[in-house]
């Protein structure tokens, strides 16, 4: 009998073993990598900048300020989203009259893969409307222009009617439109959900998606694996020191998602759904995640991820970071309308504002000057749909283009290899020669200005 | 400590004020005048209390609150004794002002904490009403935040006290939330968090002796290792006697120095051995060395203790090689203004960032002492110190005190850089010490000294001053070298390096200089010191571990006050005796 | 003179000979073709002016009070009206409506168009130009006529700079050899927080003797960095943009302690939008010496689209016009006039305008991409180098 536990038990420890050898390759199978993060929004459900982030400002500065502050939920046209308070348990109480007021978001016949906290409700007519965490969608008849809420346009947020090219303030500035009580815009942004202190929840653009950061707004990461046995799993010293854990205070207990775990090496650290968080070296500012490929058993600590095309990844450019390519690694540009900054941070990384509603007004006409044949669009296929900051536009010539954050996107031939970027700040000036023709750059404009070339962050 | 003590402390006449303070307070929370309780111990001589440095106390109230807390205030300087501000730290009280701004911090302290923001982890437990008292609520978070700020647990009288103070401003006040803030405060001023203090015990193994109480080893390890309190495990092993026992001891130590804060530990030592609290502040003239400036500073004691980690932590490499290596960090900073092509790879805007360098081997530059922490520090605003250099590497690397300047004494020939006739250091340093009263002292620094004359007061190399080319011959206690190189050489070879390091880290750990009784301890982890390698880890373990390092030692009767480990067979007391 | 008693002379085949960690900066013996390289970052760039008194017959341009009122008036504004316009204006009463005129000031078919974006639209204010006889640059067509200058330094006659001659009589833009222009170098602070820094690299076999050089240009990936005092740093390393667009190289000489030029082609470099997106010089000139700090110091010239200069000082619109600039669409048919390169096949119209920058650079290291990697040429390496 003592033999036969003792065959059982090595058997057992064998088995043991073979199991322990795999666990690597599982963790990096599982857990909290990108392909298992929850996507943001289904196919047909865009999500959209409000106010002076969507791109009507008068000013940069103004624009540049507010990324990214408010962004709400949209159909596949860009027009917000609402609930209301009187559909409980899933049920869409806004019929007949209502609903021509708050008109239903239907849903398409193809919605892609589920996306957790999204589903569709039937309708009494046998209609399908999207439904956000079991609450029905409509959007607004006041709505016209993409990024209003409540019937109020962006291009009027709290500034009144605009005047000239671009517009000047005049005359009082009118009151916002509430919205009818019992009705709210689903917003994407800021993200409703309980955090310890130190903790946020923000948009990083180089994880494309919302992740943890810390209060700087340092990305945060998750191990999947044991935190005391951190150093195995990182494999040497110079690796392992790239990894910090996100110490708690010692007072401090368990706090929704966020529990804590005591290591032997006297750090009390907080983990996210049962995960230890980390924060990595090599991010050196805040917006950095410099972190995501650098090691299998640590991904970023996400919320949501964003819906990118399949043939569109992200790439590391030589000198300014992450970008937009296609699957080959070719750079993918969007054409830009030039405001005046007083002072530079053109050049910088990131130093050039996200003006969704300037890229719709561009199009996807290019009104190139030089190198035109250099250029080219990138096409959609004809199936094509919008999700989360990506939309399709149909061309002149029938075709269909990608957009991202509002600006149609581009590829150009100078660029040879993966990570180049030469067709970057290419500008044409649109300064009339002459005193018989008008000019059009395609944007408002209150004096000389430029169309330009620029890589598409993510 | 004894309540005697404690009075005596207070009584001091420089800390009349204080106690007008400490009146003031007394009067509004009782609970005040719990710092008169008697300890647990039955008799203590020779008790030891060390304020925390400014960087303990943050590392305490991070650890123990978060490192969103922001403090609101600032720190006295802390002094240095004997060479360090560990033993600085137990020969200094709080002053009227220093007081003042330890309750600013308090109390700033204790209101975020407490904020609606933060008390959702600081203060976990939720009371009845936020509008009135509840005992059992800010029991529960008093004794759990006050054992990581005292360092141990609560007395029963004291957490009693602690919360009827907070239960008294919270009925005033009509508020749960301010009458715990008020609470925490009164622990963040006391003496029992600003100060470690060391208690003993009978020792119930050997009768009519003392032993040092459990969560005294506690602090004492946890700050030598971590330069931080002692962590919740820490704490146990404390509670469950384990400390007392040599494996019991070795335990906490491995697990301790396993652990990523032990880097925190050495650098917080080499850092106050070195004096780089004196980097910060450094400035140098701008129109003499324009590229020198506060970054430059910070960097350069970022590169000297990077350097100090990767070598004698990371690699577990010999410690005298500090003063041969060619392995360094750089950043970009600091790669101009050694002259050196570093590629930064990283987008446009990005901060600089920290590479590993090493310096070929044929450069002339390598070792501590060619770095910019140690030349640009040991100089004058606008232009170099060979004697200023040579005495900071005798006291700083081989303990070896030399003696101040006598009073007026003429250095307008030294001062000169545009002598036309005297170019160099060297020259100026040689007319100098034309004058017998001056000679003696400069024969003790200026040889090693004019060895780093290649790096200007700003650490940039040159090889020529005023157009002559700079001679680095020198001598170190009589061995021979040609330049900084053989400098470092010979600083590497010299006995005196490496008991210097042991006496260093043995009294910073103590905080306190060594007695004559402990010399044989001294001379034991100087033995194993060397036959284990030079190896800094295992030194940090020997002293941790040592039975030594937690003796109650009585307090020396009308010493002198001796210097560390300046001793009769130093080469230095036969220069100055001659 | 062209020497350094600080730089150590190491010998490297081509520019990408030493690897950045641990290179072994040894003395060796040379190899045939062996050059010696220097690098080094530009830290400033301002138009060279040499303004003097009674360089501006009837004086430097007007303010912008003065100017908008004669505007109003060429637009056909009553006197009393412009002159109530102003007034109000002047005081900022006005409501922006003079701006607002100001704006749309141009005329197309009768009809009012923005003015700054079509400054042929706009009735030429008749601005007036400099006069001088002395500026500073170079002959680049080997011309000299009525419109050109005699250099005040080297007496070199038919110096070209026709960008001074149309910008000099406007406040902003005046300077002289010792005072930076006010607007260049407004701009150039700006610009130089964030935008990728330009570098140059020449390489000779000697470079502490007189002799044949080669000079490349090239935009970093990194904007400059300072010391304390605000001055470019030495000695910082800057990996040069593999951009194919800021690449140029140029044939050059050292001679009596002076680097030149002597292949007078196309120099391109990107600039930060702020500095009209490129600099483009034709028939590049260039001459630089040595300062007693290390740094190199002098000029570099060629013709250049005027275009880009207008869009350069017009891109800030009436904001611009009224705080710096001066009157814009009246300096648009300036530089038109004054323009005398690359004539337009159709319209004849110049397209290009001499011009003459004052330009200062500060040694550094460059690296440059071999093989995937940044490798740091020679770069003539200061005594830590050795």
């Amino acid at each position: 009998m003592r033999k036969v536990s003792g065959f059982w038990l090595s058997s057992l420890g064998g088995i043991g073993a073979l199991v322990c050898a795999a666990m690597p390759a599982l963790a990096a199978s599982s857990g909290n990598r990108a392909e298992f993060a929850p996507l943001a929004t289904p196919l047909g459900i865009q999500i959209q900048p409000l106010g002076t982030a969507a791109g009507y400002t008068l000013s940069a500065e103004a624009a540049a300020g507010t990324p990214h502050v408010s962004v709400v939920f949209a159909n596949e046209k860009g027009m917000s989203l609402y609930t209301s308070d009187a559909d409980v348990d899933g049920k869409p109480m806004c019929v007949d009259e209502c609903a021509k007021t708050f008109i239903p978001a239907l849903a398409p016949a193809n919605t892609g893969p589920s996306v957790e906290g999204w589903s569709v409700v039937d309708r009494s007519d046998g209609s399908k409307q999207w439904a956000l965490r079991g609450k029905p969608l409509y959007t607004y008849v006041k709505d016209v222009d993409i990024g209003s809420v409540g019937g109020n346009s962006p291009k009027t947020w709290g500034r009144g009617e605009l005047v000239g090219p671009r517009g000047y303030l005049r005359g009082p500035m009118p009151k916002d439109q509430p919205l009818p009580d019992g009705w709210h815009a689903a917003m994407f942004f800021p993200v409703e959900k309980p955090l310890p202190p130190g903790f946020r929840v923000r948009q990083v653009e180089d994880v494309v998606g919302l992740v943890l950061t810390n209060q700087p707004g340092h990305t945060l990461y998750v191990l999947d694996g044991d935190v005391n046995k951190e150093k195995k799993i990182c494999g040497n010293m110079a690796a392992c020191v790239q990894w910090q854990p996100v110490a708690a205070p010692r007072v401090s207990a368990p706090y929704g998602d966020f529990g804590l775990v005591s290591r032997a090496d006297g750090i009390k650290q907080w983990t996210y759904k049962g995960k230890g968080l980390y924060t990595y070296a090599g991010d050196l500012v805040p917006m950095d995640a410099n972190g995501i490929d650098a090691h299998a058993a640590w991904s970023p600590a996400y919320i949501a991820r964003h819906f990118a095309p399949p043939n569109v990844k992200v790439s590391t450019s030589r000198k300014l970071g992450k970008v937009w390519a296609t699957a080959q690694g070719q750079t993918l540009y969007k054409r830009q309308g030039y405001i005046y900054q007083s002072g530079s941070g053109h050049a910088a990384r990131r130093g050039d504002t996200v003006r969704p509603a300037v890229g719709r007004d561009i199009g996807t006409n290019p009104r190139c000057r030089k190198e035109c044949d250099m250029w080219h669009p990138f096409l959609a296929p004809a199936n094509a749909q919008a999700s989360g900051y990506w939309d399709v536009a149909t061309r002149a010539d029938g075709q269909k283009q990608w957009v991202y954050q509002g600006y149609a996107l581009w590829t150009y031939d100078g660029d040879k290899v993966p990570g180049d970027i030469n067709g970057n700040d290419t500008f044409d000036f649109f300064v009339g020669q002459d005193n018989k023709t008008v000019i059009d750059p395609g944007i408002p404009y209150d004096w000389p200005t430029s169309l330009y070339w620029i890589v598409s962050f993510p | 400590m004894t309540c005697e003590r404690r009075i005596t402390l207070f009584k001091k006449p420089r800390q009349i004020h204080l106690l007008g303070w400490m009146a003031g307070l007394i009067a509004i929370t009782p609970s005040l005048a719990l710092a008169a309780e008697k300890p647990r111990s039955a008799e203590t001589v020779s008790p030891l209390m060390l304020r925390l440095t400014s960087e303990q106390y943050q590392a305490v109230v991070a650890d123990t609150f978060g490192a969103t807390i922001t403090l609101g205030g600032r720190f006295e300087p802390d002094p240095r004794v004997d060479g360090l501000l560990g033993i600085g730290a137990s020969k200094v009280s709080v002053s009227t002002d220093g007081l003042e701004q330890y309750d600013l911090m308090a109390r700033t302290i204790a209101d975020q904490v407490v904020s609606k923001e933060q008390r959702a982890i600081t203060v976990p437990c939720k009371p009845a009403s936020e509008t009135a008292a509840d005992d059992a609520c800010a029991r529960q978070f008093l004794e759990s935040a006050g054992q990581f700020l005292y360092r141990r647990p609560l007395t029963d009288v004291e957490l009693t006290a602690r919360v009827a103070t907070a239960r008294e401003v919270s009925t005033k006040l009509g508020s749960f939330y301010d009458g715990l803030s008020w609470s925490l405060a009164q622990i963040l001023v006391s003496p029992q968090f600003l100060f470690r203090t060391v208690e003993f015990e009978p020792d119930p193994k050997r009768r009519g002796q003392l032993r040092m109480t459990g969560y005294s080893k506690a602090s004492r390890l946890s700050f030598f290792l971590w330069n931080a309190g002692p962590d919740e495990q820490l704490l146990e092993a404390a509670l469950k006697g384990d400390l007392h026992t040599p494996r019991g001891l070795a335990r906490q130590v491995d697990r301790m120095m396993a652990s990523p804060r032990l880097e925190q530990g050495v650098r917080a030592f080499f850092s106050d051995m070195l004096m780089f609290d004196e980097l910060p502040a450094l400035s140098k003239d701008p129109i003499i060395y324009p590229k020198f400036s506060a970054k430059v500073a910070v960097d350069s004691r970022e590169q000297a203790l990077r350097t100090i980690v990767d070598l004698t932590l990371t690699n577990g490499g010999d410690y005298r090689d500090l003063f041969v290596t060619k392995k360094t960090f750089l950043t970009q900073n600091l790669a101009s203004v050694y002259k050196i092509p570093l590629v930064n790879n990283v987008p446009n805007g990005s901060p600089d960032t920290w590479q590993a360098f090493e310096f070929p081997a044929n450069d002339p530059r390598g070792g501590l002492l060619s770095q910019i922490s140690f030349v640009s520090l040991h100089s004058h605003a606008g232009r170099s110190s060979p004697t200023l250099r040579g005495k900071a590497l005798r006291e700083v690397f081989l303990c070896q005190p030399v003696p101040a300047p006598p009073a007026a004494v003429d250095f307008q020939i030294v001062q000169d850089t545009s002598n036309p006739v005297y170019k160099t250091a060297r020259d100026r340093l040689n007319a100098h010490a034309q004058n017998p009263v001056c000679a003696g002292c400069h024969k003790l620094t200026d040889p090693m000294g004019l060895a780093l004359e290649n790096f200007d007061g700003g650490g940039a190399y040159r090889t020529t001053e005023n157009g002559v080319k700079i001679d680095t011959a020198g001598e170190l206690d009589r061995i021979k070298f040609e330049d900084a190189e053989g400098l470092g050489r010979a600083l590497h070879d010299h006995p005196a390096a490496a008991s210097c390091v042991v006496n260093r880290m043995s009294s910073y750990g103590l905080g306190r200089v060594t007695t004559r009784q402990e010399n044989q301890w001294i001379d034991a982890l100087k033995a194993d010191f060397a036959k284990q390698g030079y190896k800094i880890p295992a030194l940090v373990r020997r002293i941790a571990t040592s039975p030594e390092f937690y003796s109650y030692v009585p307090a020396p009767a009308a010493e002198p006050v001796r210097s560390t480990m300046l001793n009769s067979s130093s080469p230095l007391t036969e220069e100055v005796a001659k | 003179m062209w020497r350094s008693s600080n730089l150590t002379r190491s010998v490297a085949t081509g520019f990408a000979s030493l690897v950045v960690c641990g290179a072994a900066m040894t003395a060796s013996a040379k190899p045939a073709q062996a050059l010696e390289t220097r690098s080094y970052a530009m830290a400033w760039f301002t138009a060279a002016m040499n303004s003097t008194e009674n360089d501006c017959p009837g004086g430097v341009h007007p303010s912008i009070q003065v100017q908008y009122h004669k505007n109003l008036l060429d637009l056909g504004y009553p006197p009393a009206e412009a002159a109530k316009l102003i007034e109000a204006y002047v005081s900022g009463d006005d409501d922006e409506q003079v701006s607002d005129i100001m704006l749309m000031r141009g005329r197309i078919n009768g009809q009012p168009v923005n003015g700054y974006a079509h400054p042929g639209a706009v009735v030429d204010p008749q601005l007036t130009h400099v006069t001088a006889k002395e500026g500073f640059g170079f002959n680049l067509d080997g011309k000299d006529g009525p419109m050109n200058f005699t250099d005040p330094l080297t007496k070199e006659a038919g110096v070209d700079n026709q960008l001074s001659r149309a910008l000099g009589c406007s406040n902003p833009f005046r300077g002289t050899y010792n005072v930076k222009p006010g607007l260049w170098l407004f701009r150039w602070s700006t610009m130089r927080d964030t935008t990728p820094a330009w570098l140059m690299t020449i390489a000779g076999e000697d470079l502490d003797t007189d002799g044949p050089i080669t000079v490349i240009f090239d935009r970093a990936m990194e904007h400059l960095i300072f010391n304390g005092d605000g001055e470019a740093r030495p000695d910082i390393t800057y990996r040069a943009d593999t951009d194919p667009r800021n690449h140029t190289v140029l044939k050059g000489e050292i001679k009596d302690g002076m680097i030149r030029i002597t292949e007078h082609g196309r120099l391109q470099l990107m600039q930060d939008i702020l500095g009209g997106g490129q600099l483009v010089l034709d028939k590049t000139h260039m001459r630089l010496t040595r300062t007693n700090t290390g740094n190199l110091d002098g000029f570099l010239a060629g013709f250049q689209p005027w275009e880009h200069l207008y869009f350069e000082i017009g891109q800030g619109g009436p904001a611009s016009e009224d705080m710096s600039t001066g009157e814009l669409p009246g300096k648009w048919h300036l530089m038109r006039k004054m323009a005398d390169y690359d004539p337009d096949p159709s319209t004849g119209q110049n397209r290009s305008i001499s011009a003459t920058y004052r330009v200062e650079f500060v040694p550094v290291f460059v690296a440059r991409m071999k093989n995937g990697e940044f490798v740091v040429g020679n770069d003539g390496a200061g005594e830590g180098g050795k």
